[in-house]
């Protein structure tokens, strides 16, 4: 079809961000000032456990073939797996983030009062798996979808989130904006760095806490197909070098886990050997989303 | 139908004049990273859409963008540790929007193969004219930026139509890496001018391997050093030239830059290997080899 190709030659570069977009400017890592974390710590390793739920018919969907095997799958995180990686977690002595569908709060209300109890933080997931933001939403529905995630959290916790983990990894161009000025300090839909840096939202402050593709179980393990010790061997040479980094620079390590992949029996030992391994670095800081992000804003932004 | 571009004549690879490389060298590597933009909201191409995703697919994006904010400078980090000179296979844009990366491969004195403007801006679609103009507004970007003209070309995102070989011939670019048909330097028939094949790969490829392949890092790794080592034996008696090729984001990022390290070290511990650039083993060619090989092409060309 000769002719019918978009213009080539029509590039939109920004020139405050230097990008396509207007959300966040480039910036070359190594022409940062250098971070500094509490204690000067070299990384900021930040666990988050994401806890789903998901319709078993979603509204409009067909009864003619009953998901019950991925629906039951999915379930295992609120009722075991999250559980098991809270015992990992204890025995190490480090706190998670969790992201938490706006319907896992009511149906599993025990994932919530342990966590807390724990002083683990949680963070909005969307309402549900199976219900993720897309560009072919309204405006009026995806600042409906995103404030009520913030409203069900502040309610059922009593205390308001400050992170957001978009369901599927999705996002509209309006997303990133609408979550600074919904209340939401930061954003783990973006894995494009190894350190935070800031969105430019004119209404609110949303700094991107990196959630990296190759340390998320979601990516390596569901659409990878790579096998629990080939995660922990890449979670391992990913800590490394991020270490290494971090001798002059304080660098950022999320650790992105579903508990219903990652809280499967097998599983769950490799996260625990790659924990105990991190354990054995002095100059790690174990911390949450939101102290990462405060450190951050504190100390250097 | 259509069963044959009619690009270049049948050659059995063990009946030609074996290559001679300037030293004798058994192998010839050339190290091609892509550099890479996919733009946020492209514009939609009515023969294959832009993402596999509806627009903004941030999941591919920030891929990309990690390369150019973080993982690019580690690889010229380790590029300047093992002595390493590329050929970036360039979106273009990425030198107007980011100078710094282009200032940083001028500075290494790397050599460019096109890439296209942006990896969400297919030749699809595009009659010859507008082809054409693009591939020439290519050229000039990439030397305003850095000096250099591109020695070669590499679709966006591997996309080409019937008549790009010809179009690239007229723009003076000196090889295409668009075709997977040899494991050797092939000259290509077009309407006037001289252009070669350089054998790019899909193979040896991150973003094929790492990508859809969902290979481990150690394994890509292994793929390079195994593709090496048949290639270093074959070219005893008769040379080969094997590209490696790459992407920042895939391949310099935390958890992969030392199985990278590894394969390449591997490469460097051979004697008896020209670790070059495209550019240069294409003007070797032409130099040395181009019209003498291929009896059957001269034959159609006269």
């Amino acid at each position: 079809m000769p002719g019918l190709a978009p213009a080539y030659n029509d590039r939109n570069i920004n020139p405050s961000t230097r990008m396509d977009h207007n959300l966040y400017a480039f910036s070359i890592i190594r022409d940062r000032a250098p971070v500094t974390w509490p204690n000067s710590a070299r990384v900021a390793l930040a666990v988050v456990i994401n806890v789903d739920f998901g319709d078993l018919i979603p509204e409009g969907g067909s009864a003619a073939a009953i998901p019950l095997r991925e629906w039951s799958h999915r379930d295992y995180g609120a009722r075991v797996g999250i559980f098991r990686l809270m015992q990992i977690l204890d025995d190490l002595d480090i706190k998670a983030t969790v992201p938490i569908n706006d319907a896992v709060l009511k149906r599993s209300p025990a994932v919530v009062s342990q966590a807390l109890d724990r002083g683990w933080e949680l963070a909005g997931h969307g309402a549900k798996a199976n219900m993720a933001i897309s560009s072919a939403m309204s405006e009026e529905a995806e600042w409906a979808y995103i404030t009520s995630s913030y409203a069900a959290i502040k309610r059922e916790t009593g205390v308001a989130p400050r992170g957001w983990l978009g369901p599927a990894m999705t996002e509209s161009s309006r997303t990133p904006f609408m979550l600074a000025k919904a209340g939401f300090d930061y954003t783990l839909d973006w894995g494009n760095d190894d350190q935070p840096y800031d969105f430019l939202a004119p209404e609110g402050k949303l700094t991107a806490l990196p959630y990296s593709p190759d340390t998320s179980d979601a990516v390596y393990i569901g659409a990878a197909n790579h096998t629990a010790w080939e995660f922990e061997d890449q979670l391992k040479d990913h800590f490394d070098t991020i270490y290494a980094e971090g001798a002059s620079t304080g660098m950022t390590m999320t650790l992105g886990l579903q508990a219903h992949v990652s809280g499967q029996p097998f599983r769950s030992k490799y996260i625990r050997s790659f924990l105990e391994y991190t354990r054995t670095k002095a100059d790690v800081w174990y911390a949450t989303g939101s102290e990462v992000v405060d450190a951050y804003r504190a100390e250097n932004h | 139908m259509l069963s044959d571009p009619q690009r270049y004549v049948y050659s059995a690879v063990n009946e030609r004049p074996p290559l001679v490389f300037p030293n004798g060298e058994r192998i010839a590597v050339f190290i091609v990273p892509n550099v890479e933009y996919l733009e946020y909201m492209p514009p939609p191409n009515p023969v294959r859409p832009p993402y596999q995703r509806p627009a903004p697919d941030i999941a591919a994006f920030q891929n990309r963008d990690y390369g150019n904010r973080v993982a690019v400078w580690r690889l010229f980090e380790l590029f300047d540790q093992l002595g390493i000179r590329a050929t970036a296979s360039m979106n273009v844009a990425v030198f107007e929007h980011f100078p710094q990366i282009a200032e940083a491969m001028a500075k290494r004195d790397w050599d460019y193969q096109s890439h296209g403007i942006y990896n969400t801006r297919f030749v699809l679609g595009m009659d010859e004219a507008e082809e054409a103009e693009m591939i020439h507004t290519v050229n000039e970007i990439c030397k305003k930026a850095t000096g250099k003209y591109l020695s070669g070309w590499l679709g966006p995102s591997l996309t080409a139509n019937l008549a790009t070989c010809d179009l690239l011939a007229a723009e003076g670019i000196k090889y295409c890496a668009d075709m997977f048909h040899d494991d050797e330097p092939t000259e290509f028939i077009v309407k006037s001018g001289k252009l070669i094949s350089l054998p790019y790969s899909v193979e040896i490829n991150s973003g094929v391997a790492l990508g859809g392949q969902g290979q481990t890092p150690a394994s890509f790794a292994r793929m390079i050093k195994d593709q090496f080592d048949v290639l270093y034996a074959e070219g005893a008696t008769r040379p080969k030239v094997m590209a490696v090729c790459l992407h920042p984001y895939a391949v310099t990022s935390p958890s992969r830059v030392k199985y990278l390290r590894d394969a390449i070290e591997h490469i460097q511990s051979h004697s008896g290997v020209w670790l070059t650039t495209a550019g240069d083993i294409a003007d070797w060619y032409y130099a040395s080899t181009f019209g003498k090989r291929y009896p059957v092409l001269e034959a159609a060309n006269a």
